[in-house]
């Protein structure tokens, strides 16, 4: 082991609890955070300064309470935080829709492991040339503009064709897990 | 298209425009005023973005193109993340730039590393990768590994938080400007550091110093601590050590206790290593290479205490007898050696069981620094010099300007016998102490009539870092003294009396001195009178006399 990952083990090895309880709620609590915020560099902003506040303050949370409820908590003011900022406070949805949308995000999430198999299999299922820009819209750090660029189509059409695909994706899904098979 | 697929179509190209940043304001009201008004938008909204965030997760990084998902989040991750610590800030992974136009498709390739903080999640659910979510954690979460204990007139640089003890301290660099913090690791390790100082908490058992001086104690279970600092490296192995980091990037490193590892050398040449033991120094230059140093066992602060405004720098005290006897003040050894009082002459061998008269002159003794002089005290020739700077005391009272024994440091006292013809001579000898068989640590036996002068600022000049704030003793007479006759205690600080005591004849107690020292006094003086009868058993003691020297701040 180099020099670096020693270290890191033995941070790990201090930080155990946290790093489980993350590692196993993280997505639960970016469904929240992103069904509020429906940004992806927001939201990833957000999710990445709760789980500092959350490091910060895991000394209060108390071992056996709902982890993700506690980070919800914690997220819901950075996310005040973030519309305090003037820019910003347009990206955002209120707070009655917000709780409109919470029995839906925990049901959803509940499911997120057989969603996601079912998607990798309806991925497949797309056509070649839907695949391809699937992947184009979704590489690393790809925008609507570059794909535009890329494809020389308007930004306005990448949406409605990416918009097309993903509702295609999650009608598949609906099926799948409807249709009972084990995906 | 009927007015339900109307809506659908609507929300989810405004959701996908809203991903993407560029929603208006109207827009995403509008998309709100859905979610309100029509129930069924709701589902389709949560498992709209579900499908969207499960895409970013399994295609940000195109697993297939990369060797394994490790190498993808080893060496590009480490090396921007190590950039990023070298930075003062720990700045979140940037979003990738856009690249320039018209990159042909096939560009999407391997070689596009950049890392998305959501996919570094993605990755570390899938894979169980604790590794990173550790990483992730560490470098964009600040985490913190260690407990701001105790500070002491701490100034912190303009663009840092002043932090308070209990403060919890994440691994972002720190600039303390002057003063003294105190800093528990949570691996138990403690450090004191004296500003200026600029460092930066690695983790939970490590820590780098750019300048300035740090003391360390290592608990065992924190074995293994380490300090880095610009070309080398202290791992200490069950310990107390100093560190000090010059500007000009030499260090040294002072071990007070147990054992350290001392690694030295700059990148790209091969390291040299070296064990370190208590009382030991080294230097490291800014060329790696490791030198001799001497030890200097003062020169760290190792204890604060904000209650007592108070700083530690590993002696509290200064012992007189020690000093008298030529030592260096912080051990209690026992030498037979002895002053004269009426010639200031150190005897190797101190003289004593006979009668011996003084001039009452003040005698200067050349041979030992910290000793400015001694005299026989007798007032009743007038105000009595008791320093070579020409302090006089006036208020000794007439004795016979007899003595009987050198100024001694340690406790044995001749008694007297008499001779064939009525004369005294020297009996034997006696163990003396203020209590009945506890021999004291220290002693300055002072036998009536005799006195002693300290030259305080030579101890200043010996240890610049520290204060001497005052002086303690217990003085009286021996126990064990032959008879109880009367006698005389004095202490004065560039001639003027700060303690006195009488013993009057059968009547000897003891009595504690606290004599309070200022920075600009430089003479202390103890004395010993015969209470207006003879000399005869003065067994004078000043019993545990010290200095107690605090950090200068």
């Amino acid at each position: 082991m180099t020099q670096e990952n020693e270290k890191t083990s033995d941070f790990l090895k201090a930080r155990t609890p946290f790093v489980k309880l993350l590692t196993a709620n993280h997505a639960r609590i970016y469904a929240y955070i992103i069904s509020m915020v429906p940004n992806d560099s927001d939201a990833d902003d957000i999710m990445q300064e709760t789980a500092a506040v959350m490091w910060k303050n895991f000394h209060k949370f108390e071992p056996g309470t709902n982890f993700v409820s506690w980070a919800v908590t914690i997220a819901k003011y950075q996310i005040l935080n973030y519309r305090k900022q003037n820019k910003r406070s347009r990206l955002c949805l209120s707070e009655e829709a917000y709780d409109l949308l919470i029995s839906e995000t925990e049901k959803v999430q509940e499911q997120s492991q057989d969603r996601l198999q079912a998607l990798r299999n309806c991925l497949n299922k797309l056509s070649d040339k839907d695949q391809q820009f699937i992947r184009m819209r979704y590489y690393d750090g790809s925008s609507a503009r570059l794909v535009a660029q890329k494809v020389g189509a308007s930004i306005d059409a990448v949406y409605r064709y990416t918009a097309r695909l993903n509702d295609w994706l999650l009608n598949c899904v609906r099926r799948t897990l409807a249709a009972g098979e084990r995906p | 298209m009927n007015a339900e697929e109307k809506i659908f179509y609507r929300v989810r190209y405004l959701i996908c425009k809203s991903l993407d940043g560029r929603i208006e304001e109207e827009e995403i009201r509008e998309l709100e005023r859905l979610i309100i008004e029509h129930p069924p938008v709701r589902r389709y909204y949560v498992e709209f973005l579900q499908i969207h965030t499960h895409l970013r997760t399994l295609l940000e990084h195109a697993p297939q193109t990369a060797a394994s998902t490790e190498e993808v989040l080893d060496a590009q991750l480490w090396q921007q993340l190590a950039r990023h610590e070298q930075t003062a800030e720990l700045v979140p992974v940037e979003r990738p730039a856009e690249p320039a136009v018209s990159e042909p498709m096939t560009a999407l390739t391997p070689s596009r590393r950049r890392v998305s903080r959501l996919s570094l999640f993605g990755i570390a659910v899938s894979v169980a990768a604790m590794l990173f979510i550790v990483v992730y954690a560490q470098f964009f979460a600040s985490p913190a590994v260690a407990t701001l204990a105790d500070s002491v007139n701490a100034r912190w640089a303009y663009n840092q938080t002043p932090l308070q003890p209990g403060d919890r301290l994440s691994v972002r660099p720190k600039d303390l400007v002057s003063g003294f913090v105190s800093i528990r690791f949570d691996s138990g390790a403690e450090v004191v550091l004296e500003g200026p100082a600029r460092f930066k908490l690695l983790s939970e058992n490590q820590m780098r110093l750019f300048n300035g001086k740090a003391f360390a104690s290592v608990p065992n279970t924190a074995i293994g601590f380490t300090i880095d600092c610009p070309g080398s490296r202290v791992v200490d192995l069950g310990t107390e050590f100093g560190l000090e980091v010059r500007s000009g990037g030499q260090a040294e490193v002072h071990v007070m206790k147990g054992k350290v590892n001392l690694v030295a050398g700059v990148q790209g040449t091969p390291q040299t290593s070296e064990i370190l033991e208590t009382a030991q120094a080294r230097r490291v230059e800014p060329d790696g290479k490791i030198r001799p140093a001497e030890f200097k066992e003062l020169y760290f602060a190792r204890k604060i205490s904000s209650q007592e405004q108070s700083v530690w720098y590993g002696q509290t005290y200064l012992d007189l007898a020690n000093l008298a006897a030529g030592g260096s003040g912080r051990e209690s050894v026992r030498s037979p050696m002895g002053i004269d009082p009426a010639t200031g002459q150190v005897h190797s061998e101190a003289e004593q069981g006979y009668i011996r008269s003084g001039s009452g002159t003040y005698h200067p003794v050349s041979a030992l620094p910290v000793v400015d002089g001694v005299f026989v005290p007798n007032g009743s020739q007038g105000p009595v010099q008791v320093s070579s700077a020409g302090h006089t005391f006036g208020g000794f009272p007439g004795t016979a300007g007899e003595y009987w024994a050198d100024i001694l440091t340690q406790p044995i006292i001749y008694t007297a016998r008499l001779g064939d013809n009525q004369e005294l001579l020297k009996g034997q000898p006696m163990e003396v102490s203020l209590e009945p068989s506890r021999t004291p640590s220290s002693v300055l036996v002072i036998h009536s009539n005799a006195g002693i002068t300290f030259d305080l600022d030579a101890l200043r000049r010996q240890y610049p870092n520290l204060e001497i704030v005052r002086f303690t003793a217990r003085c009286g007479v021996s126990a064990n003294a032959l008879a109880q006759m009367a006698n005389e205690f004095w202490v004065l600080v560039d001639g003027q009396v700060r303690f006195h005591h009488l013993n009057p004849h059968q009547q000897a107690s003891i009595q504690r001195i606290d004599v309070e020292i200022r920075p600009e006094e430089r003479f202390l003086t103890l004395a010993a009178t015969d209470g207006g009868d003879n000399i005869s058993y003065d067994w004078c003691l000043f019993e545990q006399p010290r200095l107690e020297l605090r950090g200068k701040y």
